[in-house]
C-alpha cells in the first residue's frame, strides 16, 4: 500500500514478452492468404496508466498524458493502441520471425488521420504494415496487413440504443429501398452492417467520412454470406478516379450485440 | 430561430450532446471536442439529426475543405495530406476564431478535425445556418413551423418555404471567396510574374 492507501503493484515483468494481450479474432474477411490478421480486445487487461506505461512509445505516452477526454474515450484509445500493436507484432513474428515489444511499434495517424504502424523495425525489416482500428462500447479490434500496397479497413458498432431514423442521413434513397426489402426482424442489423461497410471502406481509403457519407454507396448485398458491394461516388471519385465503376467488397458479420465489417483493398484491384 | 445568440444555441446544443452521449450537460464546454466527450461515428449522426430537427436547419454532409477542393480543383488547397498556403488562407478566413499561430508551419488535414469536432465550431455553424430559418412568415408574419422534409410552413396562411442546406451555403461561401479573394489575388500574382519575366 502506498501513502494514499492505494494498492501499488509492480509491473508484471512478462507483459512485453507475452504473445499479446488481445486474442486473434476470426473476423469476417475474404480469404486473402497469409499476411493479414485481426485481433480483438474486450476489456483493459491492466490499470490504464500501467498498461500505457508498458505499451506506449514516448510520443504516444505524451499524447496519452495530454488527452483531455472522458475516461471512455481515453480507455478506448488505449485499447485501440494495444490491439493494433498486437496485430502488428503477431504479423511480423509470423512472417519475419522477429519478436517485437509493443513499445517498438508506434501507431500514429498519417496526414489524413489513417493510423500507420511505424518504428525502426519497419525500416530494418523493409516492411510497412497497414493497420485499421475500431472501438465501440469497450471493445477494440484491429486489422493488419503486410502485403505491399494493401489497404485495410475495419469497423464495429454496437446494436444497442440506435435510433432507427439514422438511416435518413446515413443512406441514399436507393440504399433505403435495399434495406426496406430485407426481412423486418433483421433490418436494424443490416442497416448497421451497411453503415460499418461504408466506414470500413472510408477508413481503408484513408479519408474517412470527411468526403461525405453518400460518397460510399452500397450497390448490392449477399445476405447469406454477409457480403456487401460498394462503389464510390463524387466527391470520393475526385480523390480516387481509378475506382470509378469498380466494385469494392466489404465482409460483414454479427456477433452478439456487435456488428463488424472489414475490407481489404489492393491498389488497382479490390478484394 | 434567426436571432438566437451564441449562448442560446450553445445551451440547446449542449443538451442535445449530453442526451446523445448520456453525460451530464455540465461536461459539455464550448472548447470540448465531441470525440473527447465519447462520441463515436454514429453518435455524431444522432447529434446531427437532433440538431437539425431542433434548430430547423440542414447541416453540411462533408467538410468545408472538401467542398472547397471541389470548387478550387485538386492540389490548390491541399497536397499529399497537408494544407498549402492557399489552403491555410482559406481556413483562416473560415475559422476566424482560431488562433492564427495554429496555422503556422505544416498543417495536416487531420489537424483540422479538431476544429470541426469542437462544440464551439458546431455552435457557430448552427447559429450561422439558423439565420436562414425564418421564425415568421414573410407573407403574413405568422409563425413558421416544421413541415415535411426540408420545408417550413406558416401556421397562419399556409405559405411553405424550402430551407437552404448547409452544403448549399458552404458552397456559396466558398464560391464567393474563390471569386472575390482567390481569383483577384491569383491574377495579381500572374501579373507580377509576367512583369519579372
Amino acid at each position: 500500500m502506498d501513502a494514499f492507501g492505494s494498492t501499488v503493484c509492480d509491473p508484471p515483468d512478462d507483459v512485453q514478452c507475452t504473445p499479446g494481450l488481445s486474442r486473434l479474432w476470426d473476423a469476417p474477411m475474404a480469404p486473402c492468404g497469409q499476411g493479414t490478421l485481426c485481433c480483438r480486445l474486450d476489456a483493459l487487461p491492466l490499470e490504464p496508466d500501467l498498461l500505457a506505461h508498458l505499451l506506449l512509445t514516448p510520443s504516444e505516452w505524451e499524447f496519452w498524458r495530454s488527452m483531455r477526454a472522458v475516461d471512455k474515450r481515453r480507455h478506448e484509445w488505449l485499447l485501440g493502441r494495444a490491439v493494433a500493436k498486437d496485430a502488428v507484432r503477431r504479423l511480423v513474428e509470423e512472417h519475419s520471425g522477429v519478436p517485437l515489444t509493443p513499445s517498438e511499434i508506434e501507431i500514429r495517424p498519417d496526414p489524413y488521420g489513417r493510423p500507420e504502424a511505424v518504428g525502426p523495425f519497419a525500416t530494418r525489416l523493409g516492411i510497412r504494415p497497414a493497420i485499421s482500428i475500431s472501438h465501440s462500447h469497450g471493445t477494440a479490434v484491429a486489422l493488419a496487413a503486410l502485403c505491399p500496397g494493401q489497404l485495410v479497413g475495419i469497423d464495429l458498432e454496437n446494436l444497442a440504443r440506435r435510433r432507427e431514423d439514422f438511416e435518413a442521413i446515413a443512406f441514399s434513397p436507393d440504399e433505403r429501398r435495399m434495406l426496406a426489402a430485407m426481412p423486418r426482424e433483421s433490418r436494424q442489423e443490416w442497416a448497421l452492417r451497411m453503415w460499418c461497410a461504408k466506414e470500413a471502406v472510408a477508413k481503408a481509403l484513408g479519408r474517412g467520412f470527411s468526403i461525405g457519407i453518400q460518397a460510399f454507396h452500397i450497390t448490392g448485398a449477399e445476405t447469406g454470406g454477409g457480403i456487401l458491394q460498394l462503389e464510390l461516388r463524387d466527391p470520393a471519385l475526385e480523390h480516387f478516379p481509378r475506382l470509378r465503376g469498380i466494385p469494392i467488397t466489404a465482409h460483414t458479420a454479427r456477433e452478439k450485440d456487435f456488428v463488424f465489417a472489414t475490407t481489404i483493398y489492393q491498389q488497382g484491384a479490390v478484394e | 430561430m434567426s436571432n438566437m445568440t451564441e449562448s442560446e444555441v450553445f445551451d440547446k446544443f449542449a443538451q442535445i450532446v449530453a442526451r446523445s452521449l448520456r453525460i451530464d450537460a455540465s461536461r459539455v464546454s464550448i472548447d470540448a471536442q465531441l470525440n473527447d466527450l465519447g462520441a463515436e461515428s454514429l453518435d455524431l449522426i444522432e447529434i446531427s439529426m437532433e440538431t437539425e430537427s431542433q434548430f430547423h436547419i440542414f447541416l453540411p454532409d462533408k467538410s468545408i475543405l472538401e467542398t472547397a477542393v471541389e470548387v478550387f480543383g485538386s492540389d490548390i488547397l491541399e497536397k499529399d495530406g497537408y494544407l498549402t498556403e492557399e489552403g491555410k488562407r482559406l481556413m483562416m478566413r473560415r475559422l476566424p476564431e482560431a488562433d492564427v499561430r495554429a496555422f503556422q508551419g505544416e498543417i495536416a488535414v487531420k489537424d483540422l478535425q479538431g476544429y470541426f469536432l469542437k462544440v464551439g465550431s458546431w455552435v457557430r455553424m448552427v447559429q450561422a445556418l439558423a439565420k436562414f430559418t425564418p421564425g415568421e412568415c414573410a407573407e403574413c408574419g405568422g409563425r413558421m413551423t416544421a413541415s415535411m422534409g426540408f420545408r417550413m410552413k406558416c401556421a397562419s396562411c399556409g405559405q411553405e418555404i424550402t430551407l437552404r442546406s448547409g452544403e448549399e451555403l458552404n458552397r456559396a461561401w466558398v464560391r464567393e471567396y474563390y471569386e472575390t479573394e482567390y481569383l483577384p489575388q491569383a491574377a495579381l500574382v500572374a501579373v507580377s510574374v509576367n512583369a519579372v519575366q
